[in-house]
């Protein structure tokens, strides 16, 4: 269920290269001209237009290679879904590819391959996208195809093509339980967001839920939230930038605008809701993770919360690797997730042998010592380092340059601003670091989730979770 | 999420011939704008990727080193290999295979924090390991650093720590994510693959046992690095923000004076074992996998580019013929990922997936149904022309960031082809005929080596297995793959 953690897997990736220097650690500061060069080489020129039906298009050149990357992200995901009908934004998503009005069902990925292209897609929370990757002269193809799907995908849709992606998604949820690991994010987010938050249900669905979803909901969801005008669509590569707005608007221009995107107001969750869970796990030994609601994408603290992770666990030089490491510990994580309603910070340890209050209890009295010892300038500096070097490798293939402009569009941000995101991160201090580790990390407000073999002792006083 | 379907050298979307546009439905017609879209707009063919070809230039003491020089973005990436690993010319697989692990922990008689610290204010990262093949030492850092960068991997990797707590932690890592190996349905199945197709002795054959890494000492460890550093042959790329003369300085410190020779050797293929469906029993297991296995030509021949473009319409991504049929058509599978393993020697070809254990029966039946399907129905041009194409994408968007060019040039390199090679490569996928192909497709089909393998619960396999008409010809244990060889490790059943 790689939707499920698709907010979670590039943040994870994009924290295992951080972490501290020991206090010791000495060494010159780089050449000063570093920053300016790293965030201005990853300033995009984007050409940006809003069609007349809402959609906000956005164009990248980028002529290194003979190609282009399309993506179009819808502002939707399961936090949007009815209460009784989990699982439809990443049914739909599935659904998307099965037949629209002009490509009969098998043609998107037919004709898309025959041009020599891949696509691909995912669900979120708070997104659903659609990517493709295409030699240049396949754009048209690709435009046309998204745009056939985004406005009349009703009439490609019938039941058969509902059953047979049903059965789909549930093959897909069946690897996530076989696979060690495959449900940790939906528990986390179980443990941390209260029933009724949009947050706390699986992003894949309820199993029940998707076993009912009909033609008739899924086309519903469709027609509410896939309008052009809860879209942004992005294009970056070998175009021109005119040519390709030119086509964006002969292929999106006719698409009937959707309804006016309406959702309720989310309070911010302050504590976790389930201060201590388990679930059984296909994986070995124990997995424990301290969990902590944070704040939405965005919010001043990602950036020192960013770096805090970095501090904490890098992979191998972090402070809990260097003192959790060897110790019956084996792995180490720290990570953080942030999406539109809130965010998480997670610091993740895994031990084959010991029990998980054990566990428990080694990671607390390491974590304490955060408030005794914050973090120092020379942890800080290499942390914001390893991000500039992080941020300017993330920003090298075409898709991650479409992704990092939709993403700040959809955000409502400048499509740029993942230059900005770097400057911030780039500037922040020690004192940020134990300003936020005060605020978010306290032990009350979190949840200790368990995830643990059959063979392994329970967590003391633990709910036991179900993943619906 | 749709999964992408995977294979080591070939990977890319095919499909059969376009299909014409359909009538959409009256009502959908009126809403549609008047003939928008009635014909799918046209596509520009595209051609082999511009592949760079790198510049070779040599250290002082003959190591060849490859430069491509890329100015887009301040990064620079190294790759230094050798060509020695723990399947080919290290001494004990598993030494060599925990060297690797903690060859990344620092160098002898430094604190292994402070030398990361130094590579992490540099903006640094770097990778050091031991694969089957070969050892390497690649590090990507912030242009302008790259002299520094190249220095701090060299040292940790030509004169490691090899501290006693890394050996332990390293240890029990491994005997640790082995110890209940014979659980994991994808760990079964990799045992059982290696068992079923190449006999006792081939270095492929080879299932790793936890106790084989609890032995391991540092004295091993000592030894598997030696026989790297002496044997294997050194290469060196270089891409992204830097000159030739930039780095050649830091380079010749580094690096000059490795005295090995030795190169990936070649691995002779498994002997002619007939047709064979195997069962293994693993109690518990909640879903089956299956996998197909299948010889391939080896790495480099020309004959392997026709069976990469097969490859990728047979078993390749979505719009592949079995990711249609299994996926889209029938919905009992995720997705299937098709990989092309190949080495100098011989290659095979191993398509795999996973269904419900009460569809076992049904998923063979697909699978072998669209396998034989290829001698009657043999793969159109059009098919072979999407495959073609998808193989030009991968080549392109290897373009698109450091690490995949440097993958790219940099198994040419280590494998002692020319700098054209990968550009080459490009062309060669150009030439490749339709009725290569379709020779490739004949061929395969009229190979009595193929293996079927499928692992589950047999409890809940077995029935749909019988439904179907399935009988395996020989039924292992899980644990068994695990054991100690034995001359009679299995049970023949039945014939099929």
């Amino acid at each position: 269920m790689k939707d499920g953690v698709r907010g979670w897997v590039p943040r994870l990736l994009l924290l295992v290269g951080l972490g501290p220097a020991t206090p010791a650690a000495g060494g010159a500061e780089p050449a000063p001209d570093l920053d300016a060069a790293a965030a201005g080489a990853i300033d995009l020129e984007v050409r940006a237009a809003r069609l007349a039906n809402g959609l906000r298009v956005f164009v990248h050149e980028d002529h290194d290679a003979p190609l282009v990357a399309l993506e179009l992200r819808y502002a939707v995901g399961s936090a949007d879904e009815p209460p009784e009908a989990n699982g439809v934004a990443h049914l739909l998503e599935h659904l998307a590819s099965s037949g629209s009005a002009r490509a009969p069902s098998g043609a998107y990925d037919r004709w898309l391959g025959e041009a020599g292209a891949e696509n691909n897609a995912w669900t979120d929370h708070d997104a659903t996208a659609f990517t493709v990757t295409a030699p240049r002269g396949a754009l048209d193809l690709a435009l046309f195809l998204e745009a056939d799907r985004m406005g009349w995908l009703d009439a490609g849709v019938d039941d058969r093509a509902v059953a047979v992606q049903r059965r789909v998604v549930a093959r897909e949820r069946a690897e996530a339980e076989a696979t060690a690991h495959g449900m940790d994010f939906a528990a986390i987010n179980a443990a941390v967001f209260p029933p009724g938050h949009p947050y706390h249900r699986p992003v894949d669905g309820a199993k029940a839920d998707v076993a009912r979803l009909d033609r008739a909901a899924v086309l519903d969801f469709h027609r509410r939230w896939y309008g052009p005008g809860n879209a942004v669509l992005v294009v970056a590569g070998d175009v021109d930038a005119e040519e390709a707005l030119a086509a964006a608007r002969r292929w999106f221009g006719p698409v009937p605008a959707g309804p006016a995107p309406d959702r309720a107001e989310v309070p911010p969750v302050e504590r976790a809701a389930v201060p201590r869970a388990m679930i059984t796990g296909a994986g070995e030994g124990v997995t424990l993770y301290a969990a902590w609601p944070t704040v939405p994408r965005g919010h001043p603290d990602e950036a020192p919360l960013d770096l805090l992770a970095g501090v904490l666990a890098s992979g191998r030089d972090g402070r809990l690797d260097r003192e959790l490491l060897g110790r019956r510990v084996d792995r180490v994580r720290a990570w953080t997730d942030n999406d539109r309603l809130g965010g998480l910070f997670v610091v993740e340890a895994h031990a084959p042998r010991l029990s998980p209050d054990r566990l428990a209890r080694l990671l607390d009295r390491r974590l304490a010592e955060l408030a005794r010892r914050p973090p120092t300038e020379a942890e800080v500096r290499v942390g914001r380092r390893r991000w500039q070097g992080w941020a300017l490798r993330a920003m090298e293939p075409l898709e991650s340059q479409a992704a990092a402009v939709a993403e700040c569009a959809l955000a409502g941000r400048s499509p740029d601003c993942a230059a900005e995101e770097l400057r911030r991160h780039l500037a922040v201090t020690p004192a940020d670091l134990a300003r936020v580790a005060a605020r978010y990390l306290d032990p009350d407000r979190r949840a200790l989730v368990a995830v643990i073999a059959p063979d392994r002792p329970p967590l003391r006083d633990a709910v036991e979770l179900e993943i619906p | 999420m749709r999964r992408r379907a995977l294979l080591l050298l070939a990977a890319g979307l095919a499909g059969p011939a376009r299909s014409a546009p359909a009538e959409a439905a009256p009502a959908v017609e009126a809403a549609l704008p008047p003939g928008w879209g009635a014909v799918p707009p046209p596509v520009e063919p595209p051609g082999p990727a511009p592949v760079p070809v790198p510049a070779v230039h040599h250290l002082a003491d003959g190591t060849p080193v490859w430069v491509v020089e890329r100015h887009d973005l301040p990064l620079v990436r190294v790759e230094v290999s050798l060509g020695c690993g723990w399947l080919s010319c290290a001494g004990d697989p598993a030494a060599a295979r925990v060297l690797g692990a903690v060859l990344g922990e620092g160098p002898r008689g430094e604190d292994p924090a402070a030398w990361r610290a130094a590579l992490g204010e540099l903006g640094a990262e770097a990778r050091l390991g031991v694969g089957a093949m070969r050892a390497w030492a690649d590090v990507e850092t912030l242009a302008g650093t790259e002299g520094e960068a190249v220095a701090l991997v060299a040292r940790a990797f030509r004169d490691p720590a090899l501290r006693r707590r890394d050996l332990v932690r390293a240890r029990r890592r491994a005997t640790d994510s082995h110890r209940h190996a014979e659980e994991h349905g994808a760990a079964v199945l990799s045992a059982a693959l290696a068992r079923a197709v190449y006999p006792p002795g081939h270095p492929l054959a080879r299932v790793d046992r936890a106790r084989d890494f609890r032995r391991v000492g540092r004295g091993d460890l000592r030894r598997a690095h030696r026989a790297i550093l002496a044997r294997g042959a050194p290469s060196i790329l270089v891409v992204g923000d830097t000159t030739w003369e930039t780095v050649r300085p830091a380079l010749e410190e580094a690096w000059s004076g490795l005295p090995g020779t030795a190169g990936p050797p070649e691995l002779p293929p498994p002997p002619p074992r007939g047709p064979r469906v195997i069962l293994v029993d693993l109690p518990g297991l909640t879903v089956a996998a299956l996998a197909l296995d299948m010889p391939a030509p080896g790495a480099f021949t020309p004959e392997l580019p026709a069976v990469e473009l097969l490859a990728e319409l047979w078993a390749g991504a979505f719009g592949s013929r079995l990711n249609l049929l299994l996926r889209e058509r029938l919905g009992l599978a995720y997705g299937v990922d098709g990989r092309l393993r190949v080495w100098p020697g011989h290659g095979r070809w191993q398509v795999t997936t996973t269904v419900a254990p009460g569809a076992v029966g049904e998923a063979l039946d697909a699978m072998h149904g669209e396998l034989w399907a290829l001698a009657k129905r043999p793969p159109e041009d059009a098919e072979v022309e999407a495959a073609r194409r998808a193989m030009f994408l991968q080549g392109a968007a290897a373009l698109g960031s450091l690490e995949s060019l440097a993958f790219q040039l940099g198994v040419a390199e280590a494998y002692g082809r020319p700098a054209t090679w990968a550009r080459d490569q490009q062309r060669r996928y150009a030439e490749v005929s339709a009725e290569a192909v379709r020779e490739a497709a004949r061929r395969l089909t009229a190979s009595d080596e193929v293996v079927w393998v499928v692992v589950g619960d047999r409890f809940d396999v077995e029935p749909a297995l019988e439904a179907a008409g399935w009988t395996p010809d020989l039924v292992w244990s899980a644990a068994e793959l695990f054991a100690r060889p034995r001359r009679t490790a299995s049970r023949p059943v039945s014939a099929r």
